[in-house]
């Protein structure tokens, strides 16, 4: 009895591997996007002009870890069981988080995806000219870039307006995954926040 | 393979020509030059930043008496797919087929064709500088320290990436990379 019920608490928590993905991709978004917004508007200015030109590459090498750690977290996710929702959580706010959770692991495989496939196209939608810079993983070797873009465009400009658009829903959704983990330890005191941030105190409401 | 191959032809065939007539008449000194104390080196400017670059694979034949300039002859070839600057980024990018298309066109050659005296140990090399194929007339003013059997030469050129027509594509206005590139040479040599 005692036993069950351990392994019970122990079924709550995520895995180990998902806890570490969830809050090192969770540190790595939030300074990616801080770079991705900073460095658009620096490259305009001479005086930001060089750091900005580093942080893009900063960018890109980060972007494309990301992908790598997003897919590797995608298939840990398919691969394993998740804790229930606790018992009395309403039916619109299950709908809302699976929906949710669906659209964050959509944008964390897209956003790197679009933006790889900005710089693949070697074309500067900005300026409209082409602006073909290699991209060389945290400066040590040369990522392939998504053959059969190169010099296209419209093609650029599709793919730079889905990064931008997708990253600031990312944006607004974090609001809302935020809002929610914070809502579900304080106001609902249910063990939502805890089964991904075990270190904390066991909220009173596990079941 | 092809181009590689048609760019070994031509080279040869330049450096025969070149170097037929000074068989012939009164031969200028040929001078082995000691790679190890030898290099060519590029600098400008890239994105608000200085870089310094060396090819580290190239090699020279140089026939030179200071009595007899006429007979007098440089050949420079470079292997452009051996530029360093110690950034992967812009060595990725230099041999990609807007800057140097070092697949198609791993060579590119300096090839004097008059060399003329300023004075002193100054001289001046006029010759074709060929990059990618295309020759465009470069003239290279160099100094020349003999001293028995061992000389020190050294010149600077400033050349224009845009009319040697490297990333003409992507940065035509050098809003990126400057547009004046600074080569220098260094060469030590022995007589032969």
């Amino acid at each position: 009895m005692r036993a069950t019920h351990v392994q019970d608490q122990a079924s709550y928590r995520y895995t180990t591997v998902a806890i570490v993905l969830h809050w090192l991709m969770a540190l790595l978004i939030i300074f990616q996007i801080y770079v991705g917004i900073w460095m658009s508007g620096a490259i305009d200015d001479p005086a930001s002009q060089a750091a900005a030109y580093d942080a893009f590459q900063f960018h890109k090498s980060l972007g494309l870890t990301l992908l790598v750690l997003a897919i590797l977290r995608l298939a840990w996710r398919l691969a394993h069981r998740v804790p229930p929702e606790p018992r009395d959580i309403p039916g619109w706010q299950r709908v809302a988080a699976r929906a949710s959770h669906i659209l964050l692991y959509a944008f964390m495989v897209l956003i790197p995806l679009s933006g790889w496939l900005y710089v693949s196209t070697g074309w500067n939608s900005d300026a409209g000219t082409a602006f073909a810079i290699p991209t060389v993983w945290f400066g040590m070797f040369e990522w392939p870039h998504i053959p059969g873009v190169d010099g296209n465009g419209p093609l650029a400009d599709v793919a730079l307006n889905t990064h931008q658009l997708l990253a600031y829903s990312l944006i607004a959704l974090l609001f809302v995954h935020v809002a929610a983990a914070l809502k579900h330890h304080f106001a609902d005191r249910d063990r939502v926040l805890w089964s991904m941030l075990p270190f904390i105190k066991r909220p009173p409401h596990m079941e | 393979m092809i181009h590689l191959l048609r760019n070994f032809v031509a080279i040869f065939a330049a450096a025969l020509l070149a170097l037929t007539p000074a068989a012939l008449s009164a031969q200028a000194a040929e001078w082995n030059v000691d790679r190890g104390a030898s290099a060519i080196r590029f600098s400008g400017t890239h994105a608000g930043r200085e870089f310094n670059g060396r090819f580290g694979q190239w090699t020279a034949r140089v026939r030179f008496d200071p009595a007899n300039l006429k007979e007098s002859r440089i050949i420079v070839v470079i292997d452009t797919s051996s530029a360093t600057t110690g950034d992967r980024v812009q060595e990725t990018t230099l041999v990609n087929p807007e800057w140097f298309d070092s697949a198609n066109h791993r060579f590119a050659n300096f090839r004097s064709t008059s060399i003329s005296s300023l004075g002193g140990n100054r001289y001046s090399a006029r010759g074709l500088l060929e990059i990618k194929g295309k020759e465009t007339p470069v003239t290279l003013p160099f100094t020349l320290d003999i001293n028995g059997n061992r000389a020190r030469g050294a010149g600077t050129l400033t050349l224009d990436r845009i009319a040697l027509g490297l990333g003409t594509k992507s940065d035509p206005k050098a809003q990126w990379v400057g547009k004046n590139i600074e080569l220098s040479i260094n060469v030590t040599a022995n007589k032969g």
